[in-house]
């Protein structure tokens, strides 16, 4: 690739040609970008403000990629695909309330009804996913001090784009952990730190969490990476696993009718009504009813609906096996999960190898 | 597979500053080309390879490539749990079939349309395909393009980036000119995954629907067969089917022929309306009381009812024409009863049945007998006001919070004794009807009158097998619509008029809504036996429908304008039914909507199916416009990609 350029960069200047335009976009409005890739502390803030940031450059990305940027990469790309990831689902919905005219007004209700189950089973799904990524992240941050979600900030060299040979580094959101192969452990040594415990802090913190007595070793880090590297293939793998029965879950949930028919049924409309009917103090005094309402419109329905899916129909051996087969496999998926993460990177019966023992 | 790696002849390489030869390890990696059975071939063996990968990432072992794949394989296996939990609510096995159907329709659309609408059209254009996977040394198998930023370009045929280059219009006279072309590929590889990610959340949708549409379509023929011959087996009536290339014969082909040429003799020299009379009694003479609807709780059953009226022979007038006669109406032999008692013995199963309904409910089958021919009799329509009385009577018995449970749990069961059971006769009324078929196709020599009465037959079988189903599955849909409602709403005077109006469609058998969604199926030409059983509309009704349908076809603009032009429909509709169009008039006088209406919502219903269908066609069709033209610009100079070359001969530059 570099030779292309180079190629390019030399005819240029033998030709004549005007020199290349980068769009305003390149020249005017460059901001100095860190040129070093920077771990964030694991806060919320840091981890909200870095997934909105990646989202605040999706477009970008897409514009890059429809021309074909030699720097579009495979990070890029894998931010996009989330575009058909959250677009599929509700397109199925929209396709269902789409054909809702086809009938008349009962079944219209009907279609109603089919699109409620999918729409419901969509957001359930998402919902599903992540919460089943969240019942795996947080014990393992809890018991081994690992964040899975602790992000960095990636400074990514892109080809030259003068025939100086200035290439602006773009930015990208990345985490620590997200690759089991290219871990960045580099950015979890605290760089300016003098002392070898300082440097090592978070690895020592990491050690501790995984019961590993860190006063018989002063190489921590070596100790910890590899279990990290197959904690990371573990999480990932029940995450995913947990995901394929979030799915049916997902779906199967939301289209029980006990769910179609109560689920936040006349719950908006029934609210506003009334607040708009109250006066303040009494509007108050319901708010606390809000709680109530939840529980009725929102919790409760959820509830049946697991019963009914756990239940499945009796006429259908396959339902009854599936519906059971999703919750089992979802909740066993999580559960299973952490105790086969957990038991595994468990360090307290591991001899650590003390750095003068193997040395020598 | 075709190895296609530039690497694979380097067997030995040199060391750096070293005499020794060193066989450096053989990169095996390669790009994949496979036919389209090679490719299933792959895609299985990469769900096997990717449930190993799951197995071995559990354990902690395996890479970023391994681990990810497992995605691919649980949202799979995801999708095919929710098709099977859909499928379970869903009542026909149609319905069951389509929950897989739209499962596999959305993944299908998922991966057809990168490779159908851009990958395809983009090769034509450039030669190479975006999609092109290849395997790399540790088997690893990826798409080529996947990693833009790491493209073995090692795996290429150096000839085959040269004809690409061709196709790219990459200047021939230029150094480096498989650098330019490779770096166009990439572009135009970037440009594509973009594409297909702009799109795929529009496309796959859109696609799977529409495909769903015409899976459901032409599929519920194919499966229907698969269903009746393993039904068949299940039920162990093989034997039935093989008996029945010699019973059927003596049970239709000969009473039939002997019918048609008994009848064409005698009518010959008459008018073709008298023609018909005619026909039609000695029709009706042979199979009357069998065929027609039957409402007697213990009758509803086809082949009992067949073999028994038949053989029983209580028509005078039959019995000459029970014997058997070859082709040519040459009589053979008479047949006798105990011939048919094979035929009987599968009657008398289904006639169990009610009786077994009876048990599950746990009445005796006397009451259930009274409970079922009261609302059978309403169902004829003879008398309205007793669908009242008979709500009130199965809400008395059934109603009461206390049964609730109980019948909740009798009506599954009933659903259990109740589906093989169907099958069964689904099954049976298939072999009927490909006896009959045969028989069509061996007297349609004879006249247009033989034609008339083996149609006329074939319906009538639909009839009856629609009418026995109806008489089996009555009790299990009023139950299930008073199991329904509590017993306050049962007590509640406002509640209990729309509940009882409810009960009382159910109870005739259809609900207004099945009318307004079915006839609309009815006129496209799509009557299945559940249709035309919600209806109340039988098969007789086919060709009146298939006019309806043509009639509504000629008259687009009266689609458009359907409220404004519902008499001149209706006058039309009229015009075609005749006294079956009385009949319809009826229905819907019971359930108190005028004909009119149902026509014009019929009408509109067809016209807004085909609505939707020309709105998602045409949104699909926009969209792949939208993506052939963004496919036509890919490729194309721009601020990332400057065509910059530096030609070798300058002379030659154009």
């Amino acid at each position: 690739m570099v030779s292309v350029v180079k190629t390019s960069f030399e005819n240029l200047s033998k030709v004549n040609v005007k020199p290349l335009s980068f769009g305003s976009d390149n020249n005017s409005d460059v901001k100095p970008v860190p040129t070093e890739d920077m771990m964030l502390e694991p806060t919320f803030t840091n981890k909200v403000s870095s997934d909105l940031k990646t989202i605040k450059r999706l477009p970008g990305y897409v514009k890059r990629g429809m021309q074909g940027d030699p720097d579009a990469n495979f990070y890029e790309f894998m931010q996009i695909t989330k575009i058909p990831y959250y677009i599929g689902g509700p397109g199925l919905v929209a396709m269902i309330l789409a054909g809702k005219n086809m009938f008349d007004i009962r079944a219209n209700k009907a279609a109603e009804f089919n699109g409620k189950g999918m729409a419901l089973g969509c957001a359930l799904y998402y919902v599903a996913t992540s919460l089943a990524q969240k019942c795996i992240d947080i014990p393992v941050k809890a018991f081994r001090g690992v964040d899975l979600n602790t992000p960095y900030v990636d400074s990514v060299a892109t080809s030259a784009k003068t025939p100086d040979g200035i290439s602006p580094n773009k930015i990208e959101q990345h985490k620590v952990f997200e690759s089991a192969d290219f871990a960045r452990w580099d950015l979890l040594y605290n760089k300016d730190a003098k002392t070898p415990e300082d440097i090592n802090a978070r690895y020592n913190k990491i050690a501790h969490s995984m019961n590993a007595s860190t006063d018989k070793t002063n190489d921590a880090d070596n100790e910890v990476k590899p279990v990290i590297v197959s904690l990371i293939k573990q999480s990932r793998a029940w995450k995913y696993i947990a995901s394929g029965f979030a799915v049916m879950i997902g779906v199967g949930l939301g289209n029980q009718k006990v769910m179609k028919d109560e689920f936040c049924t006349g719950m908006f409309s029934n609210f506003r009504q009334k607040m708009a009917n109250l006066p303040k103090s009494i509007r108050n005094a319901s708010i606390k009813n809000i709680a109530g309402t939840v529980n009725m419109k929102v919790l409760k329905p959820v509830g049946k609906s697991i019963v009914a899916l756990w239940k499945g129909n009796e006429a259908s051996m396959m339902s009854k096996v599936a519906g059971k087969m999703a919750i089992i496999g979802f909740l066993g998926s999580i559960i299973g999960g952490n105790i086969s993460i957990l038991k595994s990177t468990d360090l307290s019966k591991n001899k650590l190898v003390e750095k003068e023992e193997a040395d020598a | 597979m075709k190895i296609t790696s530039s690497y694979s002849e380097n067997k030995n390489i040199k060391a750096f500053g070293s005499n020794q030869t060193v066989a450096p390890e053989t990169p095996r990696g390669y790009l994949v080309h496979e036919n389209f059975v090679q490719g299933v071939k792959s895609t299985v063996g990469g769900y096997v390879k990717n449930a190993k990968y799951a197995v071995d990432a559990v354990n902690g072992k395996g890479n970023d490539y391994s681990v990810g794949k497992i995605n691919d394989l649980t949202l799979r296996v995801g999708g095919v749990g929710i098709a099977a939990i859909l499928s379970a609510s869903a009542k026909t096995p149609i319905a069951k079939f389509m929950e897989f159907a739209g499962f596999a329709s959305f993944f299908g659309a998922m991966s057809l349309w990168p490779k159908f609408f851009i990958a395809a059209p983009l090769k034509a254009k450039t030669g190479f395909d975006v999609n092109q996977e290849y395997v790399d040394s540790y088997g690893r198998r990826k798409r080529f393009f996947e990693d833009s930023q790491y493209l073995p370009w090692d795996l290429w045929d150096k000839k085959e980036i040269g004809k690409i280059g061709d196709k790219l219009g990459i200047p021939k006279n230029i150094e480096n000119r498989d650098d330019h072309t490779k770096a166009k590929m990439k572009q135009i590889a970037t440009q594509s995954t973009t594409l297909w990610m702009m799109t795929a959340g529009f496309a796959t949708p859109l696609m799977a629907s529409l495909m769903g549409n015409y899976i459901s379509k032409y599929s519920e023929e194919v499966l229907k067969d698969a269903r009746v011959k393993a039904n068949l087996k299940k039920a162990g009536l093989e034997d039935f089917t093989k008996a029945s290339d010699s019973v059927m014969k003596k049970i239709f082909i000969n009473p039939l022929s002997s019918v048609v040429s008994l009848f064409t003799k005698e009518v010959d020299a008459k008018s073709p309306a008298e023609e018909l009379k005619a026909l039609d009694k000695a029709y009706d003479a042979v199979f009357g009381k069998a065929c027609d609807p039957v409402f007697e709780y213990n009758q509803g059953y086809l082949l009992y009812n067949m073999s028994d009226d038949m053989m029983k022979t209580q028509y005078d007038d039959v019995k000459g024409l029970i014997v058997e006669k070859d082709l040519n109406g040459n009589v053979v032999k008479k047949i006798k009863t105990k011939n048919i008692d094979g035929v009987s013995i599968i009657g008398n199963k289904w006639k169990e049945i009610p009786n077994k309904l009876a048990d599950i409910l746990g009445v005796t089958p006397k009451k259930y007998k009274q409970l079922m021919k009261n609302s059978l009799t309403v169902k004829n329509g003879t008398n309205p006001d007793e669908a009242e009385l008979l709500a009130d009577m199965l809400i008395k018995e059934f109603g009461g919070s206390e049964n609730k449970d109980k019948v909740q749990k009798a009506l599954q069961k009933m659903e259990k004794v109740l589906m093989p059971s169907v099958d069964e006769l689904e099954s049976a009324q298939h072999v009927f009807e490909k006896k009959i078929n045969e028989v069509k196709g061996k007297v349609d020599a004879n006249s247009d009158l033989s034609k008339y009465i083996v149609t006329r037959h074939s319906e009538r079988l639909a009839d009856k097998v629609i009418n026995t189903k109806s008489s089996w599955y009555a009790p299990v849909r009023i139950l299930d619509i008073i199991v329904k409602h509590s017993a306050d709403d049962i007590n509640d005077v406002e509640k209990a008029k729309s509940f009882k109006a409810e009960l009382r469609q159910f109870i005739y058998g259809v609900t207004p809504h099945q009318i307004h969604n079915n006839f609309d199926d009815v006129i496209k030409g799509n009557y299945s036996d559940d249709y035309r059983y919600t209806l109340g509309i039988n098969k007789s009704f086919a060709p009146l429908c298939e006019k309806t349908k043509e009639m509504l076809g000629k008259e687009s603009k009266l689609v458009k304008n359907v409220d404004g032009n519902t008499n001149f429909l209706w006058n039309k509709f009229y015009e075609i039914a005749g006294e079956k169009g009385k009949h319809f008039e009826s229905i819907c006088d019971w359930l108190g909507k005028t004909p009119q209406a149902f026509i014009s919502d019929a009408t509109k219903q067809t016209g807004i199916y085909h609505g939707w269908l020309k709105v998602a066609g045409l949104s699909f069709a926009a969209l792949t416009g939208i993506t052939l033209v963004a496919i036509s610009q890919f490729g194309k100079s721009n601020k990332y990609n400057q065509e910059v070359y530096k030609y070798t001969n300058e002379s030659t530059r154009s």
